[in-house]
């Protein structure tokens, strides 16, 4: 068996990584730890992925694929590069294909296997198309691992005691929270939350904006070709700033030449804590809110983990800090979630247990709730059956009854949304279900299961009438879902199930 | 692993220890020359930046001008000052040699491992005897005291022989194990360094040149202005104005003693996406689509030793031609292929 690998699919970039000889190692990828996740097609068919497509965006935008993994699982999204079409799905594999082929070069041997790290919060469609996306790359995929799951695991906090941690992730472009409990290696996401529109781009850019006020550069010299090269540099200025504030209590922003005229300015760390600190307050808020959501408080959270590479900034830590507890930091916050697939493959590819890195059992939560349409005290409604943030594989389960005499069929609608009220843009698919046509309503029943993978099948059957499953429920509002599969094995009803085309 | 590929393990590391020396200590050279040559700079700037007097009796406008430029070449100076407080210092690895087993402490661990597990003293004593005699011999050393304890032995111990041949030869593999570890970590940091000293170049070296070489651009637009107004002062502007030539050749040369070179692809040249980056696009009928119409900052090459191939550390940033009619009948598109689109 070849070695296998953990793949970080970014949004901006990506990432691989291997375990091997008792250590991770990060990839290169065309010498470099971080590949753009670009994709361009040039006019005589040649195909550039990373840096060298990354290049292209700019004169070639229109044949030039940039960010695909926000429309990962959207069946309607297509680009047409070149003349080519091509699919999220596609765009990932190239990408895919791309690290395939960087770590058999490094590696010197075939690599076949890897698993793949989503966003926690990732639909069933957006995992499905994920791991074909790996399939299509020729990789047999060994697991989807959530984001903060595999950051936990590089930061080794699988081998300590049993705890709650919390994995503050803020990079280029988007900020996640998640908060993970780990008893016994086994890891279970347990609330997530986040911001796709907030990251370290918008540090630089109150900088840059501060920066724009003090030489009073006005509107037109900014919108031109000058002011675009101008702006250029001086976002380039401002980043090393931004890491030189890092270390130290002040930063020299000095460029000749700029804008028809110098920058010489002196950043204190005070001035930009204070420029940050609206954004921070957007992060510390969500902290709040996906402790609240997971039922906890501040005081649960044994350890608090940073995540990309914009947790290098000072005013993170002191504002994480003041909120939760002192974070920890690894010196490779951009490959963290890499190294944490990495440990993971080795750990679902050692022919035996004992050669694995660690054994480790994850278990995610269910990103969004999912819910049948029926009338509750006549209102047409979502019935949840699964929950945002249930475990899973998860389960639900509801009764219900025929709405008029001698009805002959039951359309059981799914959704996937947080609200009551049925939205039609959250419609999944539904189940028509023949009953036998009579006066007194029919009993029914409706079980949804929700596998890892994010795949939901929803089952319903008729009910004898008198059933005790039915009185149970009657009395307690809760299906009695181990009578239920006796039921269903002793063939006393009999299932009709659909896998939902969660695609549409 | 058979007792050969253990003992060619072992004596890899002893070869591949000697290179990381070497590489460390070529690395302390390279990095005192820096020390040296950063002082030598920041000092070089100074003097010449102290001896730049503006022309005498200019008019106010053309004087205003060139104070304008001098105040972008002392931000120039500035930065150049401020090398020596970029240049992070270098926690060099003090300890490894000592953790690093050599074939001299394997013989010796052989001996007192064999001692420990022996209940004949004479054949110690042989053994060390044996020792002694072939200390000169470095990577053969341990071998031999292997192959010593495989043929020596009797068969009516065959037992206890196997037990400590078996413990012999697992030794050298924890040994060479340890080895490795001890290079891994000596490769770490030789990564780590070689990734400080491409960071410095590109991040704080090349930026003082960019500087220069913003004020030189802007200069040339100048001069061009000055030289078709014919007279004495405005000969004395130009002559003056040379000095973003000095500044860069004096940072040039500095790059060169770390064998770094700029790296300036020719106005005209076709877009390369490998060695180039592009910030601007721009019409142009007299040239074809994807050619350079202008360069805007220089690229950075590092000349790696054993390599024809110079190692890109910054593509050049270029303005690249892309004419309007072309790209809508190429694609028949409006919008990129972003996010959120």
């Amino acid at each position: 068996m070849g070695l296998a690998i953990g793949i970080d699919l970014g949004t901006s970039t990506s990432a691989a990584a291997v375990y091997r000889r008792g250590k991770v190692e990060s990839l290169p990828i065309e010498g470099k730890k971080i590949m753009p996740s670009v994709i361009s097609c040039k006019p005589d068919g040649t195909t550039l992925i990373g840096h060298s497509a990354k290049s292209r965006l700019y004169i070639d935008p229109l044949n030039t694929i940039s960010s695909s993994k926000r429309h990962m699982g959207d069946e309607g999204k297509t680009y047409t590069v070149s003349g080519r079409s091509m699919t999220p799905v596609d765009a990932a594999k190239e990408i895919l294909s791309k690290i395939k082929a960087e770590a058999e070069k490094y590696l010197g041997e075939s690599v076949n296997d890897a698993v793949i790290t989503i966003p926690a919060y990732f639909t069933s469609e957006q995992r499905e198309a994920t791991k074909k996306a790996g399939e299509l790359a020729g990789f047999r995929v060994l697991r989807l691992l959530s984001e903060p799951t595999a950051a936990a695991i590089a930061y080794g906090l699988d081998k300590e005691k049993d705890q709650t941690i919390m994995v503050y992730d803020l990079g280029g472009g988007t900020f996640d929270i998640s908060i993970l409990k780990v008893e016994h290696n086994h890891f279970d996401v347990v609330a997530v939350d986040g911001d796709s529109l907030l990251g370290g781009d918008d540090f630089d850019n109150k900088i840059v904006q501060y920066i724009l006020r003090q030489v009073s550069v006005s509107q037109s010299l900014q919108g031109s070709q000058e002011g675009s090269i101008s702006m250029q540099r001086l976002k380039e200025a401002v980043e090393e700033a931004k890491k030189e504030l890092s270390v130290s209590d002040v930063a020299d922003i000095t460029i000749p030449d700029i804008f028809n005229t110098h920058i010489d300015e002196e950043l204190t760390i005070d001035k930009f804590n204070q420029m940050v600190e609206p954004l921070l307050k957007k992060t510390t808020d969500k902290m709040k809110e996906v402790l609240q959501a997971a039922g906890l408080t501040k005081r649960d959270i044994s350890r608090v983990i940073l995540v990309g590479g914009s947790t290098r900034m000072r005013a993170v830590r002191e504002a994480v800090t003041k909120e939760i507890k002192q974070p920890f930091i690894a010196d490779n916050v951009d490959e963290i979630v890499a190294h944490g697939a990495a440990i993971m493959a080795a750990n679902l590819s050692a022919p035996e247990k004992d050669m694995a890195p660690v054994p480790i059992e994850v278990q995610e939560a269910v990103p969004h709730s999912f819910g049948v349409g029926m009338f509750l005290n006549d209102v047409w409604s979502v019935k949840h059956l699964i929950s945002r943030n249930d475990k899973l594989p998860a389960m639900g389960s509801t009764l219900g009854l025929t709405r008029y005499p001698y009805q002959t069929e039951v359309d059981l609608p799914v959704y996937r949304q947080e609200s009551i009220v049925p939205d039609e843009e959250s419609f999944l698919g539904k189940l028509t279900i023949s009953v036998r046509a009579q006066k007194e309503p029919v009993a029914l029943s409706s079980i949804f299961e929700l596998d890892e993978n994010g795949i939901l099948v929803l089952s319903s059957s008729e009910l004898p009438d008198y059933s005790p499953i039915i009185r149970q429920y009657a009395d307690t509002g809760e299906v009695n879902i181990p009578l239920l599969r006796d039921m269903i094995d002793s063939k006393q009803i009999q299932v009709k199930s659909v896998k939902i085309d969660t695609t549409k | 692993m058979t007792k050969e590929e253990v003992m060619q393990a072992f004596e890899q590391t002893q070869n591949s220890f000697k290179q990381k020396e070497q590489e460390i200590a070529s690395w302390k050279n390279q990095v005192n020359l820096l020390e040296q040559k950063m002082d030598g700079i920041v000092n070089a700037f100074q003097a010449m930046y102290d001896g730049l007097d503006l022309p005498a009796d200019l008019d106010e406008e053309t004087e205003n001008q060139l104070q304008n430029r001098k105040d972008g070449i002392r931000l120039s100076v500035k930065s150049a000052s401020r090398l020596e407080r970029k240049w992070k210092d270098i926690q060099w690895p003090e300890d490894f040699a000592e953790n690093f087993v050599t074939p001299e402490e394997l013989v010796n661990e052989i001996k007192a491992n064999k001692e420990q597990h022996s209940d004949k003293p004479k054949n110690s004593e042989q053994a060390e005897t044996s020792t002694e005699q072939k200390q000169d011999e470095i990577n053969t050393e341990p071998a031999a005291e292997v192959e010593k304890e495989e043929t020596s032995e009797q068969k009516n111990q065959a037992g206890l022989a196997e037990t400590e041949r078996k413990s012999d030869i697992e030794l050298v593999q924890e040994k060479a194990e340890i080895n490795e570890k001890v290079l891994d970590g000596l490769t770490d940091f030789t990564n780590s360094l070689q990734k400080q000293f491409y960071s410095f170049f590109e991040k704080a070296v090349v930026p003082v040149i960019d500087g220069l070489y913003s004020g030189k651009k802007f200069s040339a637009e100048w001069i061009s202005q000055l030289q078709e107004q014919n007279n004495e002062e405005n000969e004395r502007v130009i002559e003056w104005l040379d000095v973003y030539d000095r500044f860069i050749q004096e940072m040039t040369e500095f790059l060169e003693t770390f064998n770094f070179h700029l790296y300036e692809p020719e106005e005209g040249a076709l877009f390369d996406e490998e060695t180039m980056e592009p910030i601007g696009v721009v019409e142009n009928h007299e040239m074809e689509d994807e050619q350079v119409a202008e360069i805007v900052r220089f690229g950075l090459l590092s000349k790696q030793r054993d390599k024809e191939e110079p190692l890109l550390i910054r593509p050049a940033q270029v303005i690249v031609v892309k004419n309007r009619e072309e790209q809508q009948e190429d694609t028949g598109e409006e919008q990129p292929n972003e996010s959120g689109q």
